[in-house]
């Protein structure tokens, strides 16, 4: 009975596939083909299953956003009487001041800075003089500053994640050494107008 | 291990309620205190009664308890009530006014660069605490306008969690829910309370000698 059945089995075979070339080179053909696509589907479907969160496609997003917040925000310059000469926002991250706003930011800060050296807990007469404020953090960003021995103020407003910025506000300060104290057109204590100046300058904050 | 300075606490009304001291070298409260001894020990002298020693014994005990001010109300909004203010460390008044403004200004402007300057004011931009090169500066406003300032070594970046702490397990249980505890809203009253100033003192003598705390 099997014998038999497996004898008009394999002659069905015979007939139909194997006996002309061509039906046969056609069955081959199309059952490879249709192998191919079935095992590429499952195998597709079991990876994305197995993957799922870990591709590139999923954090891409994040890994743009964490970029977006390792940035300085924007960049003023106060002169020696708390006037602003330079003032720059590179991203909406925080509000932008209007430019009478950024006015009283500078006065406000010069005041605050002074004042802060004033009530300094370890007293005036001290070893440590206190040379004022230097980092402000807040919830959404930190503010740094750094003063030089002339009396002028560069503040850099950051994320959190930037801790220490000396060095870059030491850099923004030998690019107004350069590009805007060298000018022989350059008035001191006079607003910064320099284009190579703001252009060498977001080429520093693009950099951090 | 944390350095901690100073503490003031300022009231709705721009007025200094509270400020004590732990580490700190030189102060307007011991200047005072220095000037008023000297110049007890002058009229000893020249009295030539006694001898010094009470001077010694009351010094000694002194810097054991940390230095508190103000010990009597110093002011009001009332202008009749002026008169109470008995006890007069003009230094130390002033201190507390720069101080009230260093931060209140320092707060404005960070409000302004979040974009919420509301009328209202508060703490909306989130300002927690500056740092110069000898000293950072912790801040923390409560819902009702308290203000605590906490003065630390720089290397402290967090003392927000402590201040929280400070308001909400050490000043309300103790001041606010002390039924004697001052209600007209008109009228700003230091905080004379023994067991605030003990638990207080204990709170921040903790902080002083663990590390992990504030990590």
């Amino acid at each position: 009975m099997v014998s038999s059945f497996a004898k008009s089995f394999g002659s069905v075979l015979y007939r139909n596939f194997f006996k002309k070339e061509s039906t046969y080179f056609t069955t081959v053909v199309l059952s490879g083909v249709a192998f191919s696509l079935t095992f590429n589907t499952m195998f597709e479907k079991y990876w994305n299953k197995k993957t799922a969160g870990l591709k590139w496609e999923d954090i891409k997003d994040r890994r743009s956003i964490k970029r977006q917040e390792e940035m300085i925000h924007s960049v003023f310059i106060i002169n020696r009487s708390g006037g602003l000469i330079y003032s720059k926002n590179y991203n909406t991250h925080i509000a932008q001041l209007s430019s009478n706003e950024a006015l009283i930011f500078a006065g406000t800060f010069h005041g605050i800075h002074a004042l802060a050296t004033r009530i300094a807990p370890g007293g005036r007469s001290t070893s440590a003089r206190d040379m004022g404020i230097q980092t402000i953090d807040t919830k959404n960003f930190r503010l740094h500053c750094f003063q030089t021995p002339t009396g002028i103020k560069f503040i850099a407003v950051t994320d959190l994640l930037h801790t220490k910025l000396t060095d870059v506000l030491n850099r923004i300060y030998e690019l107004y050494s350069d590009y805007a104290l060298k000018n022989p057109f350059y008035n001191l204590e006079m607003p910064v107008r320099s284009d190579m100046f703001d252009t060498k300058l977001l080429q520093l904050v693009q950099a951090h | 291990m944390v350095l901690v300075y100073n503490l003031y606490i300022f009231d709705r009304h721009c007025q200094c309620i509270y400020y004590t001291e732990w580490n700190r070298p030189v102060s307007p409260l011991t200047a005072d205190i220095a000037s008023v001894r000297t110049r007890a020990k002058e009229v000893a002298r020249v009295n030539q009664g006694r001898s010094s020693d009470d001077n010694g014994a009351a010094s000694a005990s002194d810097s054991r308890r940390p230095l508190v001010w103000p010990t009597a109300p110093v002011s009001s909004s009332n202008a009749k009530d002026k008169s109470i203010a008995s006890v007069q460390n003009v230094a130390m008044e002033e201190e507390a006014k720069l101080v009230y403004g260093v931060v209140l200004s320092t707060r404005n402007i960070i409000n302004k660069f979040n974009g919420k300057d509301g009328p209202q004011g508060g703490n909306p931009g989130g300002f927690m605490s500056f740092a110069t090169n000898t000293y950072r500066l912790h801040y923390y406003e409560a819902p009702t306008g308290v203000k605590f300032i906490l003065n630390t070594d720089t290397a402290t970046t967090s003392m927000q969690p402590v201040l929280e702490m400070i308001y909400r397990n050490i000043y309300v249980e103790y001041v606010v829910k002390n039924p004697l505890f001052h209600i007209d809203p008109h009228v700003s009253v230091p905080i004379e309370n023994d067991y605030f100033r003990a638990v207080l003192n204990n709170y921040i003598r903790e902080i002083s000698a663990s590390s992990t705390t504030t990590a």
